[in-house]
């Protein structure tokens, strides 16, 4: 689903990701660990053609970002750390907005987003203005933008940061769906419990090289992933 | 303390202005644009000065011989303190009630006195750097009017510093109210831009009725106006007095009707501070109810989230806007009161009429430049564009079309009341309509590109980037440029080449639209470069 082969970004004489290779396949959730600063964020926007790199490729089910950007964005859903939204429009207009980006019919995007809004629990505050909205809120529909189009590949940074617990559950539920449907999942996390026991994969980056790439089984061993992780990055 | 945070906000309010020419990529500064873009500013400035030094030497003329010398400075610190009103009544109410750095500060062992200090000191910074161009011309004509005496300088030097106070007052105080009665309505955009409609109505109505439609009205009432100065405007008319007089006294009674209304605001500012900036905004909860929901094509919803972005942000739509509403207000004004009071039959102008109209059309077109901010103001949410399926060709119309949407129909509907009460010949109405279209067109893409060249996506707030930022000075001076191009191009083929005034318009429509031509292809090819860079 996910290529990434030998990317590197640099930024002045720095490099913020160096060298990185990690594939990930259709039914697979896969964690993305890193300290801050580490190359997550740089990472992840690179894969959602957010951020232009400087050397390797990265495809999205056999399509080149570079060569074929507009065909990766549509099977790709991006959810970022910080949800600034429009706030100048409402909820359902945020979605509408969305939807007519993407193309959904009238009649698919109205049931996806009752569908969708009801699981979060933010049906009744579909019609507030955006500035009105909390953290959490813009979170939740921010998430259901992104899950409207039904994407091949979900993109998240830190998607459980100002998630209430019924949220955060439903959005595992929503992960496991997805990933049993056939799609997959890239996110970072430094919720390392929550990774543990959601991702097949998982791969630790610092310093924009990648540490360890592999089965969560594998990494872990007999150790907890919090163990693992801060042994690596004393080392 | 104070001075910290004085300098860290003054810094966040211009930073644009001062990283201008600073390259992401290379990480270094180019020195010829800011060197590039302080010229322009200081062209302007000096362009301003001399423009109202002659005005103030006129005014001289008149007044000293009438024993009103006094009026001119009365005047001078009228106009200096309306016109920095006007400009930074839009940052007194984002910079003091709507900061977005009020929770973090406030966080912070640092007394709430202290933020609003600095917030007011910025304020009045950015008053004074307003005042000084207006204020200055006036004593420098006085001075060589008259003898003066170094108690004049002294005086003349607390002037400047004092009037900003009363400007930094009534801003804060105007910016004040709009807030505590924004946060009470439902719709508190669409009440913020009524509330600034009527103020710039009732500041226009308030300067005409004070100053007269004209230099010639403003010197031929010179006694009426000074009674209505004496009567009104009591900061003034002391000032006035304490300038020209060297009077004291006076000085001290100007400097009581500054000090204490600027003493009374601060003193209701600093009871309220902390409750507007801890205090969410109440509106009414709207009730969500599903509705049909029609599918938009990408252009339309692109288009349509530009127009919403316009109609709900107040201070991008009454800056970048203003050149629309100036033109409808001319076609109007043109429809119902004809030219005889702008052009004087004496001066046997009027078959000029059409051609003035065209300038002052053109002249408004270049001054609606929504697209040099649009860029910038999609900061933090630059992602959602980013990420979606969207050609950056389609961000971009989006963007254009935006502008020509309000503009073209403001200028058809404006040329047509021109028409129905002037009745152009075929010629000049052809020039009317079509030359300032295709200035609207060039504004439209010039503010984009200008946009791409200087982004500021790190904005505090949406008034320093449509007031404040590089992109919106470029444009500026860009749409003056070119006009002031535009009638000099018209002028040299009319009276030196001898070319008809028809022809002459045609050719420069050409030239206006092969430009506009150049410029879509720049943007389609090197501006979506540009713009996936930022």
């Amino acid at each position: 689903m996910l290529r990434i082969e030998h990317l590197t970004k640099r930024f002045d004489e720095k490099r913020a990701v160096d060298n990185l290779t990690l594939h990930i396949a259709p039914g697979e959730i896969f964690g993305f660990i890193g300290h801050n600063g580490a190359g997550k964020t740089t990472t992840i926007k690179a894969v959602c053609g957010i951020l232009a790199f400087d050397e390797g490729s990265i495809t999205i089910n056999g399509l080149d970002v570079k060569k074929q950007p507009l065909d990766c964005k549509r099977i790709t859903a991006y959810i970022p750390d910080n949800p600034d939204l429009y706030e100048f429009m409402s909820g359902i207009k945020y979605l509408n907005f969305i939807a007519d980006v993407f193309g959904i019919p009238a009649k698919e995007r109205k049931e996806r987003i009752a569908e969708l809004a009801e699981a979060f629990g933010l049906t009744a505050d579909l019609a507030q203005p955006l500035s009105a909205y909390s953290h959490g809120m813009k979170q939740k529909l921010a998430i259901i933008s992104a899950l409207m189009h039904k994407p091949k590949l979900l993109v998240m940074d830190e998607p459980f940061v100002g998630l209430d617990p019924t949220a955060s559950h439903t959005l595992k539920q929503i992960m496991q769906e997805h990933v049993e449907a056939g799609g997959a999942i890239f996110f970072s996390t430094h919720v390392l419990e929550v990774a543990e026991k959601l991702c097949h994969r998982v791969g630790i980056i610092q310093n924009g090289k990648l540490l360890v790439c592999g089965n969560m089984q594998e990494v872990l061993g007999n150790s907890s992933l919090e163990d693992v992780f801060l042994g690596l990055v004393e080392e | 303390m104070l001075r910290k945070l004085f300098f860290i906000q003054l810094k966040g309010a211009y930073s644009n202005l001062l990283r201008i020419g600073h390259s992401k990529k290379t990480g270094k500064t180019n020195p010829l644009v800011p060197i590039i873009m302080a010229a322009l500013i200081l062209y302007a400035m000096c362009s301003m000065m001399v423009a109202l030094g002659y005005m103030y030497y006129t005014m001289a003329q008149s007044f000293v011989p009438l024993g009103l010398s006094w009026l001119l400075f009365a005047y001078a610190g009228f106009v200096s303190f309306c016109s920095s009103s006007f400009m930074c009544i839009f940052m007194s109410q984002s910079m003091l009630f709507e900061a977005r750095d009020n929770p973090l500060l406030l966080a912070l062992p640092i007394k709430p006195k202290t933020i609003l200090g600095s917030r007011l000191m910025v304020l009045y910074f950015s008053e004074l750097v307003t005042i000084i161009p207006c204020l200055v011309p006036a004593g420098a004509i006085y001075a060589w009017y008259f003898k003066t005496e170094p108690l004049f300088y002294v005086l003349f030097t607390l002037t400047i510093l004092l009037l900003p106070l009363l400007s930094v007052a009534v801003s804060a105080l105007i910016g004040f109210l709009v807030s505590l009665l924004a946060r009470r309505m439902r719709n508190q955009n669409f009440f913020t831009i009524l509330f600034y409609f009527a103020f710039i109505g009732i500041y226009f109505w308030a300067v005409r009725y004070l100053n007269g439609s004209g230099m010639q009205q403003l010197i031929a009432s010179g006694v009426s106006m000074a009674t209505s100065y004496q009567r009104l405007l009591p900061p003034f008319y002391y000032l006035g007095q304490a300038l020209t007089r060297l009077d004291l006294l006076s000085a001290l009674y100007a400097a009581l009707w500054i000090l204490l209304p600027f003493a009374l605001i601060m003193l209701l500012l600093s009871k309220t501070f902390i409750s507007f900036a801890t205090s969410s905004k109440k509106t009414k909860r709207i009730a969500y109810k599903e509705k049909l929901i029609k599918q938009k094509g990408l252009s339309s919803a692109l288009l349509l989230k530009e127009l919403k972005r316009f109609a709900a942000t107040p201070m991008y739509l009454l800056n970048s806007g203003f050149g629309y509403i100036l033109e409808i207000g001319l076609g109007v004004y043109i429809f119902f009161a004809g030219v005889e009071k702008i052009i004087p039959p004496e001066l046997n102008l009027s078959s000029m009429a059409i051609l003035g109209c065209v300038a002052v059309l053109s002249f408004c077109a270049g001054m609606s430049y929504t697209t040099a901010p649009s860029i910038s103001l999609e900061r933090d949410s630059l992602w959602i564009l980013r990420s979606g399926p969207i050609p950056t060709g389609k961000i971009f119309d989006a963007k254009i079309a935006m502008n020509l949407v309000l503009g073209f129909p403001a200028i058809i509907i404006t040329g047509t009341l021109i028409s129905l009460r002037l009745h152009p010949s075929l010629q000049d109405a052809i020039l009317l309509f079509t030359l300032p279209l295709a200035v609207q067109w060039f504004t439209a893409q010039h503010g984009l590109l200008c946009n791409l060249l200087f982004p500021k996506l790190d904005g505090i707030n949406d008034t320093i980037i449509v007031k404040q930022s590089a992109s919106v000075l470029a444009a500026t001076f860009i749409s003056l440029g070119s006009l002031a191009v535009m009638i000099f191009l018209f002028v040299a083929g009319v009276l030196l080449l001898g070319i008809n005034y028809f022809i002459t318009g045609l050719i420069l429509l050409a030239i206006i639209l092969a430009i506009d031509v150049g410029l879509l292809l720049f943007l389609r090819t090197k501006g979506v470069k540009m713009f996936e860079r930022i």
